[in-house]
């Protein structure tokens, strides 16, 4: 025998002992326990064992298994059931086509919208340290006591000081993100670039191609770059020690590429094409010292072992050491003035509720499509469900002698299921190439890039079949525990009375029905708004508008020089900077009036030409003089200013106690009228406009065309901008494009609601076209016998629909309050909105009464006119 | 009757035949090392050996249990006839081929 520690590795004889079939043990144990010792000899224990493992694991096949002779009846039964299936598939052609089609659009459903929600979780977890990452952020309270909001903007020396006061953090990274234009060889471009400090790819993964993490960012005008980058400014990614120039400081300045990091995967909550060093931001001249503005996101790399909800409490009130100002402000706070805590880094892409520069998600989303989903796969089992019912009457015979037989209930049940999970597995196969045919649609509707290729992987290739099984699961569970348990006797006596629709089919069916009414006025409602939205008088004019970054902001002599070339344009009418377009953000401040009140407006710099390029109206009062330093202490507002002052405040006063952006006590000189300069989610807002003291503060310049802009004059603007600027990157867009921009939630909102009511209604309609036919095969009989006694085609028509006309009424009973109830919900969201409009209501119930009728006529017509005899003669 | 044979089956055909009595399983991929230079799994000899079977080249028989089998038996295998006379077919077919290889040498 073998010596001790020299046998072969216990475990894997006995696997293979397990699994091997006693017949063929002799040969295949034996020639392996044969092999293993001479091996030991020739190759060594290790090496032999090694071996012998392995070559266990080879013979695992099924050549070598265990015929499991007990197990012969249920496999032969499966392949019976499967058969059978198949038959009665093939036979009843038309319902089998309805429940393919019904659960293949479920289950594509299903399919696209688990890739968005997996997407969704998935961001941030390819970061090798990600569970001892957190982004430092600060709940902000409000002077009352209660809670204000969340954000993720600290300040620049935070971080550096953190990571000395706390020896729990490893190293802090300070991120935030900008547009950057980049030059290389005359040609510019506008990059993404993210500004980190040192530590950053030490903390994140993102693997280096070329280069290395450690020293890549060690000198301030070394820069990381993507491959995608690499290969469109290089054709190559060998572009280590190569230049790129990039603006900074209005400038154009040199920097060195020290590596290369591959594609930035699409989830990935930093998207970037160019990483620089943190010294680069426009603003870490004035703000890297100031503990006051907060500016950027820290990012914290934790030691092993730490407890993050001790080093919660010990960071809550960290700032107090160093914000001397908030200290000071936070005595007059009822309760706490705010509080730092630590956030995973996967929860970042999630936490749409913490103001951040990078773009997140809001679950909500989620959750919404999941539900989309859950409904149309419901409607597609319950289409399922209602037409295996309604044919109980046919199967009945089949069921009452396969009963008489001696097939135990059990039997009978799985017969059903198997039924319907073939069914569901033949949908499975149809709806993967309906999935990949949908995929570009889908990717416009979730702003997501699935690629095909990523796709086939091992998950889907085990979550597809597992949603099938559920599926059929699901939709086979009813049919089967009623058709199994019929009685014989019924059957025979045909008292049997299962056929057309009992109570349980007819609330799927009134279910089916309000869901589509439900997504139908959910699809009018938001059409209606997003039309309110284009259409709503804005307070001024966006049309013909073209609005250029004003890249020249340094030289303002040069945009003098580009005014006078416009000038001499005749389609061009006016033009004006200021310190941001609509739409786009800007200044806001608070006044306090003397009586103690306060109110919120917003600031724009202009200068006179403003009212001209936007239609926007001087009510009362005068326009700045074009002398600039003439009216510098003076301001033109709004009428919602205007009445927020009160009193009996005049043109030309001077408001008191307003002491801001360098105005003491400014005459107000004109009142213009109210504009939407946010969007119309916002209410309006008081606003103050201030004649500009230099077009240095002018981050837009707005172009009036008197038609609407062609291409030629698109280009006459451009190339006119080189000629003064060449230095100065261009970039415009149309007003009217810029300030729908800001509808986009909404438009993606009302696209998917629209393809869930297509999908939905389209299933509903399948379902409906078979009950329909199946109703009528159950009273062929009283069918003609009523027409024999008379009945004409409008009376047998009305017979039959009169039962689908009351489930209508029952499902709009449901479907309208609860689409009330969520349409307002969502119309709360906008300060501006529609009212709910009785007419829609109407119409879209109108709308489903004509297609239910129009369906039923479909599938009676060719029943009631046909010749009574046929079903009457009995032979 | 002509059954086509794959190389690896071919070879393990003419071990089987040469080996006489002692050829199985751990054997004939022993055996396939030695001479053809290459390492063969004894599953993946198994595997020839069971279609060799089908096929009619080779039949086999249990043989006597040893200590190193841990007591287990072999199956030994016999070429057949049948397998023979493919064997001799192969290698007549493959003459005729080598008799037509032009014996000249070749130079510049």
């Amino acid at each position: 025998m073998q010596e001790e520690g020299k046998s072969p590795p216990k475990w894997a004889n006995r696997f293979l002992e397990w699994y091997c079939a006693d017949d063929l043990l002799d040969e295949i144990q034996g020639d392996l326990l044969e092999a293993y010792h001479y091996r030991i000899q020739e190759v060594g224990v290790s090496k032999a064992k090694r071996w012998f493992v392995w070559d266990v694991i080879k013979f695992f096949r099924p050549s070598s298994f265990k015929k499991k002779s007990n197990n012969s009846t249920q496999v032969f039964m499966l392949k019976n059931n499967i058969k059978i299936a198949l038959r009665i598939i093939s036979r009843k052609k038309w319902a089998s086509f309805i429940n393919i089609i019904s659960l293949t659009l479920g289950i594509t459903a299903v399919t696209l919208i688990s890739f968005f929600v997996a997407d969704e979780f998935s961001y941030d977890n390819f970061h090798e340290k990600k569970d001892s990452i957190y982004r430092l952020v600060t709940d902000r309270y409000s002077p009352d006591g209660g809670y204000d909001y969340t954000d993720a903007g600290q300040p620049l020396p935070l971080a550096a000081q953190l990571v000395s006061d706390f020896p729990e953090i490893e190293t802090a990274t300070r991120v935030s993100k900008a547009e950057r234009y980049l030059r290389k060889d005359g040609n510019v471009q506008e990059a993404k670039v993210l500004f980190v400090d040192s530590s950053f790819f030490q903390t994140f993964s993102f693997p280096f191609l070329i280069g290395n993490e450690r020293t890549a960012m060690e000198f301030s005008k070394s820069i990381v770059v993507t491959e995608d980058l690499a290969k469109r400014y290089f054709q190559s990614i060998d572009v280590v020690g190569k230049t790129l120039e990039i603006r900074h400081e209005e400038v154009f300045t040199t920097y060195q590429i020290t590596g290369v990091v591959a594609h930035i995967s699409s989830n990935s909550t930093f998207q970037f094409d160019v990483a620089m060093n943190y010294d680069q931001t426009s603003y870490y001249g004035w703000a890297n010292d100031s503990w006051g503005v907060r500016i950027d996101e820290i990012y914290l790399s934790l030691g092993n072992n730490v407890s993050v909800p001790a080093l919660n409490d010990k960071l809550k009130d960290h700032w107090k050491k160093y914000l001397t100002n908030a200290v000071e402000e936070s005595k007059s706070y009822k309760g706490d003035y705010q509080n730092y805590w630590l956030q995973p880094l996967t929860d970042v892409h999630m936490a749409a509720n913490v103001g951040s520069s990078f773009s997140t998600s809001d679950p909500m989303n989620s959750y919404i499509l999941s539900g989309i989903a859950a409904i149309i796969l419901l409607i597609g089992c319950a289409n399922f469900t209602i037409l295996s019912i309604g044919r109980a009457t046919m199967r009945g015979k089949e069921i009452a002698v396969r009963k008489v037989v001696g097939a135990q209930k059990l039997q009978l049940v799985t017969q059903f299921w198997v039924e319907a999970i073939t069914l569901s597995f033949l949908a499975m196969f149809l709806s993967i190439g309906l999935v990949f045919l949908l995929l570009p649609a889908f990717n416009a509707l979730a702003e997501k890039n699935f690629v095909v290729n990523d796709l086939l992987n091992v998950r889907l290739l085990i979550t597809l079949p597992l949603i099938a099984i559920v599926t059929g699961l699901a939709a086979g569970t009813y049919p089967a525990m009623v058709l199994s348990g019929v009685k014989i006797l019924d059957f025979f006596k045909k008292k049997m009375k299962l056929g057309g629709a009992n109570l349980f089919t007819k609330s799927l069916i009134i279910t089916q029905f309000s869901l589509s009414v439900m997504l139908l006025l959910g699809t009018i409602i938001v059409f209606q708004q997003i039309d309110f939205f284009k259409n709503k008088d804005l307070g001024y004019d966006d049309t013909n508008v073209i609005v250029l970054e004003n890249t020249l902001n340094a030289e303002p002599e040069k945009l003098e020089i580009f005014q006078n070339i416009l000038a001499k344009n005749p389609k061009i009418e006016s033009w004006t900077g200021m310190s941001y377009s609509f739409g786009r953000g800007g200044f806001s401040s608070v006044y306090k009036k003397p009586d103690g009140t306060e109110f919120n407006y917003s600031v724009y710099y202009i200068e006179p030409s403003f009212f001209d390029v936007l239609g926007i109206e001087i009510l009362d009062g005068r326009n700045f003089s074009e002398l600039s330093s003439a009216d510098n202490n003076s301001m033109i507002v709004n009428e919602m200013f205007m009445e927020k002052v009160s009193g009996d405040f005049k043109i030309e006063d001077n408001l008191t106690d307003f002491d801001n952006m360098g105005l003491t006590n400014p005459k107000i000189i004109g009142v213009a009228n109210d504009f939407h300069f946010q969007s119309l989610a916002s209410k309006l807002k008081p606003v103050v406009l201030l004649m500009s003291p230099s077009k240095k503060s002018f981050n837009n310049f707005l172009i009036k065309t008197t038609n609407a802009p062609d291409s030629e004059l698109l280009q006459f603007l451009e190339e006119s901008w080189y000629q003064v600027a060449p230095e100065s990157p261009y970039s415009y867009v149309l007003m009217n494009k810029d300030i729908e921009a800001q509808y986009q939630t909404e438009m993606r909102w009302f696209n998917i609601v629209k393809y869930a009511t297509i999908w939905a209604l389209g299933l509903a309609v399948l379902g409906l076209l078979g009950i329909v036919g199946m109703s009528i095969a159950g009273r062929l009989k009283e069918l003609s016998i009523r027409k024999v006694l008379g009945a004409n085609t409008l009376h047998l028509y009305y017979i039959l629909s009169k039962q689908f006309i009351v489930l209508l009424v029952l499902a709009a009973i449901i479907a309208i309050p609860t689409t009330v109830y969520f349409a307002n919900g969502w119309l709360e969201n906008f300060a501006y909105h529609i009212e709910l409009n009785s007419f829609v209501f109407s119409g879209v119930l109108v709308f489903i009464f004509l297609l239910i009728m129009g369906i039923i006529y479909l599938g009676t017509i060719r029943t009631i006119k046909s010749n009574p005899i046929d079903s009457l003669r009995m032979e | 009757m002509n059954q086509n044979l794959g190389n690896l089956e071919e070879t393990v055909l003419l071990i089987v035949a040469v080996m006489q009595e002692e050829a199985y399983g751990f054997t004939v991929s022993e055996a396939y090392q030695q001479y053809m230079n290459n390492r063969i799994s004894i599953s993946a000899v198994h595997t020839v050996l069971k279609r060799l079977e089908k096929k009619g080249m080779i039949e086999s028989k249990m043989g006597g249990a040893t200590a190193e089998r841990g007591g287990r038996r072999k199956r030994i295998f016999e070429v057949t006839k049948v397998g023979l006379s493919t064997l001799e077919q192969i290698q007549s077919n493959r003459m005729k081929l080598w008799d037509m290889m032009p014996k000249l040498n070749f130079s510049v």
